[in-house]
């Protein structure tokens, strides 16, 4: 890869939380990571070993204690709210384990949130969330809401919230990780079809290796530190 | 929404009704009983010089403790002709010896009143005398219809050497003590109605002050009430806004939408509670009537009127304290970081 086509670096990030009896516990530990345009990125790991942290630091959920972060030649640290809100809407999109949708919303509706925070006109953002809920499969769930829409649903709808905005890249946080056999499967290739296909990068934190190994390249994060699997 | 509805229709009703009882307790102290002014007398003579320099609003009268069947009353020596007998409603009978309803008497039906008077010896002697009822009144004060027996002003020198008079403000009561002031020689006795009635005066504005003082109690709850709501509204919705930050919502954007949301819903707390307030305070003569049973218990005019500026007052304060809640809740609820928001673990 050229280096004209670095889209995310992070460098030196170290995170840790505090703890009952006043110390803290440290999950990340001077941690690099580069990502280029286009390239999906898994990160494996036990349980409990920081890969969430480091994914919501990459995706500026959370702040590191130190390190910085570069996003499309950004640096996160040094953005203003209005920024950081704008770099979120128009080039991350995002996919949580637990779908998160917005519960007094329709499926359609939840795909439409984005391109309207965004400034788009509302037919345009219906026309766009109607494609992108077609092309997850989800026709004929547009206008179901959460709490009626099956858990492998939910983060198909997910998935097409995270590309409502054509973004740079989508982080993935264990997507498939409350998911039978099938419906994982299901959302594992819509994924990664759809990210090569909206041109974006992806960087997914999982334990499932077989899912892991499908993308472009795998680290592994272990005892604080990310090494190449 | 619907407490902030209540609980403005039961502030203003309340201080609506307490408005009208400390007004009409007054108003029937002024109509029936001491007058706007009272001027005391020497002598029938001077009291009646008293009212020809005062002018045609003035009248004299008279008043003497007695007892009717063992129970305190007032005999009350009127003119037919003066604008404190033309206050009592007759309803049977005829202008003289006039009773109220609650005796139980009727015209040319016979009583006997028993006065202490004084005698040679002794300083004072009770006398009983038997009189012929000429009327039946009632008034609309309840006190005034168990306690007063309404004489002629002519018996009045048989019982009292006490005379006085009594007069109607035309405009403010004070204005009128000063006017009349200037007219009697220096002296002369000029009392005004609270003056007269300064022990129950200063009890209705101890009253008042209590009441005020339950109504700011009243409002703290209110405002608590809102507080917490504003904050459990907020908390509630800490994971789904965090949601929309991730999707690019900024945090000015979402301190508006809390905002015109909170606003939203205060307002039209306030505007269902003023609506619901107009209700009750038309219903209230009805409602009481009904509860009362058509007795004439509240023999009290419950005609309410809407408080409309310290309700107003406290409608903006509590509109502007939930803005304040809002504003402080959702700026604490973005001091979070995202993830802390979105997370159902506390970090």
């Amino acid at each position: 890869m050229k280096d004209s086509e670095l889209l995310f670096e992070a460098h030196g990030v170290s995170k840790s939380f505090p703890e009952g009896d006043g110390g803290s516990l440290s999950v990340l530990s001077d941690v690099d990571l580069v990502i280029h345009r286009g390239e999906s990125v898994a990160i494996v790991g036990n349980s409990g070993c920081g890969k969430s942290t480091f994914l919501e630091v990459c995706a500026s959920l959370l702040r590191p204690d130190a390190g910085t972060i570069r996003f499309d030649g950004n640096d996160l640290g040094t953005m203003d709210d209005a920024a950081l809100s704008a770099l979120r809407n128009q080039r991350m999109g995002f996919v949580f384990q637990n779908s998160l949708l917005l519960g007094d919303f329709t499926a359609l509706e939840n795909v439409m949130i984005p391109c309207m925070i965004g400034g788009m006109d509302g037919k345009d953002a219906r026309k766009k969330a109607e494609e992108l809920l077609r092309q997850v499969g989800l026709s004929d769930r547009f206008h179901h809401r959460n709490d009626t829409l099956s858990g492998g649903e939910r983060q198909r709808v997910a998935v097409a919230r995270a590309l409502a905005q054509d973004p740079m890249m989508v982080f993935a946080d264990e997507p498939t990780g409350s998911l039978d056999e099938t419906n994982a499967r299901m959302v594992e290739d819509l994924l990664l079809s759809l990210v090569k296909e909206h041109g974006a990068s992806l960087v997914l934190a999982t334990h499932n290796l077989g899912f892991a190994k499908r993308c472009d390249r795998v680290l592994h994060l272990h005892d604080r530190k990310l090494y190449d699997a | 929404m619907l407490s902030l509805m209540f609980c403005i229709a039961a502030m203003s009703v309340s201080l609506a009704f307490m408005s009208r009882i400390a007004t009409d307790r007054m108003d029937t102290l002024r109509a029936y009983t001491s007058y706007d002014l009272s001027i005391n007398a020497q002598s029938q003579e001077q009291a009646e010089s008293f009212a020809r320099t005062i002018g045609n609003n003035a009248f004299v009268y008279a008043v003497m403790p007695a007892l009717f069947e063992g129970n305190p009353v007032t005999l009350r020596f009127l003119s037919p002709e003066s604008p404190a007998f033309s206050r009592i409603s007759l309803l049977t009978g005829s202008a003289g010896v006039c009773v109220p309803y609650t005796f139980g008497l009727r015209p040319k039906d016979m009583f006997t009143i028993t006065t202490l008077q004084r005698g040679r010896q002794a300083r004072v002697v009770p006398k009983q005398e038997a009189i012929q009822v000429d009327g039946v009144f009632v008034t609309s004060d309840s006190q005034f219809n168990q306690q007063t027996v309404v004489m002629p002003l002519s018996d009045a020198s048989r019982y009292t050497p006490s005379y006085r008079v009594g007069l109607y403000a035309n405009g403010t009561v004070e204005a009128e003590k000063r006017r009349i002031a200037s007219m009697l020689p220096d002296g002369t006795e000029i009392m005004t109605y609270k003056e007269s009635n300064s022990a129950l005066y200063g009890a209705l504005h101890l009253e008042q002050t209590v009441i005020r003082l339950l109504f700011s109690v009243l409002l703290v709850a209110v405002v608590l009430s809102v507080r917490r709501s504003t904050r459990d509204l907020i908390g509630c919705k800490r994971k789904e806004i965090g949601m929309l930050r991730t999707l690019g919502l900024r945090d000015n954007q979402v301190i508006s939408l809390f905002l015109w949301e909170a606003l939203w819903v205060s307002f039209l707390g306030i505007v269902l509670g003023w609506a619901l307030s107009l209700l009750l305070v038309f219903l209230a003569p009805y409602l009481l009537r009904t509860i009362t049973l058509g007795v004439y218990l509240f023999a009290t005019d419950m005609r309410l009127t809407l408080p409309v500026g310290p309700m107003a007052i406290i409608s903006l304060g509590v509109m502007a304290g939930v803005l304040l809640f809002t504003f402080a809740g959702t700026r604490r609820m973005l001091s979070l970081q995202i993830m802390e928001m979105v997370s159902d673990e506390r970090f």
